[in-house]
């Protein structure tokens, strides 16, 4: 027997928890700094620290650490090219629909199979 | 310096896809390369409006989706199938597929969101445009979202209606926290019988955003039925020079 409608959904909720990456709904409901600065990265598409920094106004060291805290949480990537770090965010890909898109063939295979 | 235009509604049936195509024809007219693009993924269309035949749609915007070419092999240079020239401008149509099977696989199988970023900066660069214009999906999803986020500038489009209204205030809302750097509002399909000073005036009151343009509900429009470019075809129509005007605001 399979594991149902409800059995999907959760999966579908389930796999939304375990995405890498951000979603641009995550970026909309970050605290009011971080999603500037998170905008402004995706806008640039690939960013140093320095960059950030002059970006944020705060200090190198300060932002180094928000985005060591990013990549710890798969949100941010990072890449050395000639001796310098560069950093990108990781937008999480658009799921797969795990709900059959024929939802009313899907329905009645249930049926049948009960 | 190239710049990113996304042209998105709330709601379908605005006039978008059809917007977008003539400010692409006239901004096209000045002599610029533009791109158009259709993210529109789940309901294509604006191929339509440029004389895109399917039948010849060989690569599409799924295709880079799925990592089958690049994105500006999925370029189609449209500028001579128009029905008035272009001059030295060009214009590079970006088409999503048409076929039902390739529709679904994309809702089915999703695909890398971070991929259309990477694209659209690569078409700028490959096909050394001056403007990208990408069209919408209507409402608010993770495409339309990005497209807005990483856009120099935004364009919504807009009826007279309150349901349009409503939803015209989350998306100015969601651009806003975003940092969209420019946003202008299009009031289209707008009667005759309304005065279109007082309409300008009550929506820039009530989003406190400019309005780049307010186009008549014009016959001579849906009598052509999008099969091709109006502001080509009528170029000395009140509705083309309100169109030159909003193409005008965003070249400035």
């Amino acid at each position: 027997m399979g594991i149902g409608l409800f059995g999907r959904v959760e999966q579908e909720l389930d796999a939304r928890k375990k995405t890498p990456g951000l979603s641009m709904g995550q970026i909309l409901s970050l605290p009011d700094a971080l999603r500037r600065l998170v905008n402004w990265m995706v806008r640039q598409r690939v960013v140093e620290a320095e960059a950030a920094a002059a970006f944020t106004g705060q200090e190198v060291t300060a932002v180094r650490a928000l985005l060591a805290e990013m990549i710890e949480q798969g949100y941010v990537t990072e890449f050395e090219m000639r001796g310098q770090m560069y950093y990108r965010v990781r937008l999480a890909a658009k799921r797969k629909a795990s709900i059959p898109l024929n939802i009313w063939q899907s329905l009645d295979d249930k049926v049948e199979e009960e | 310096m190239s710049r990113i235009v996304s042209i998105h509604s709330f709601r379908g049936g605005t006039g978008k896809s059809n917007l977008t195509a003539n400010l692409a024809a006239t901004i096209a007219r000045h002599g610029h390369r533009v791109g158009v693009i259709d993210t529109d993924i789940q309901s294509p269309g604006i191929h339509v409006l440029f004389g895109l035949d399917e039948e010849k749609m060989d690569r599409s915007l799924n295709d880079y989706l799925w990592g089958k070419c690049a994105i500006e092999e999925t370029a189609y240079d449209v500028s001579e199938t128009l029905p008035a020239s272009l001059g030295e401008g060009r214009i590079f149509l970006i088409p999503s597929s048409i076929k039902a099977g390739e529709i679904t696989r994309v809702l089915r199988e999703g695909y890398d969101v971070g991929m259309l970023n990477d694209g659209f900066r690569d078409l700028i660069d490959h096909l050394t445009l001056d403007y990208l214009l990408i069209d919408t999906h209507p409402g608010l999803n993770e495409e339309t979202l990005l497209s807005i986020a990483i856009s120099d500038a935004l364009i919504i489009i807009l009826r007279p209606d309150q349901q349009d209204f409503q939803g015209t205030a989350v998306t100015v809302d969601v651009a806003r926290r975003l940092d969209v750097p420019r946003m202008m509002l299009v009031i289209n399909k707008v009667l005759s019988s309304f005065d279109p000073a007082a309409v300008r005036q009550e929506v820039e009151k009530s989003y406190n955003a400019a309005v780049a343009g307010v186009l008549p509900l014009t016959e001579d429009l849906i009598r052509l039925g999008s099969r091709e470019v109006f502001c080509l075809r009528y170029p000395d129509h009140p509705w083309t020079r309100q169109v030159q005007e909003i193409a005008a605001q965003i070249m400035a």
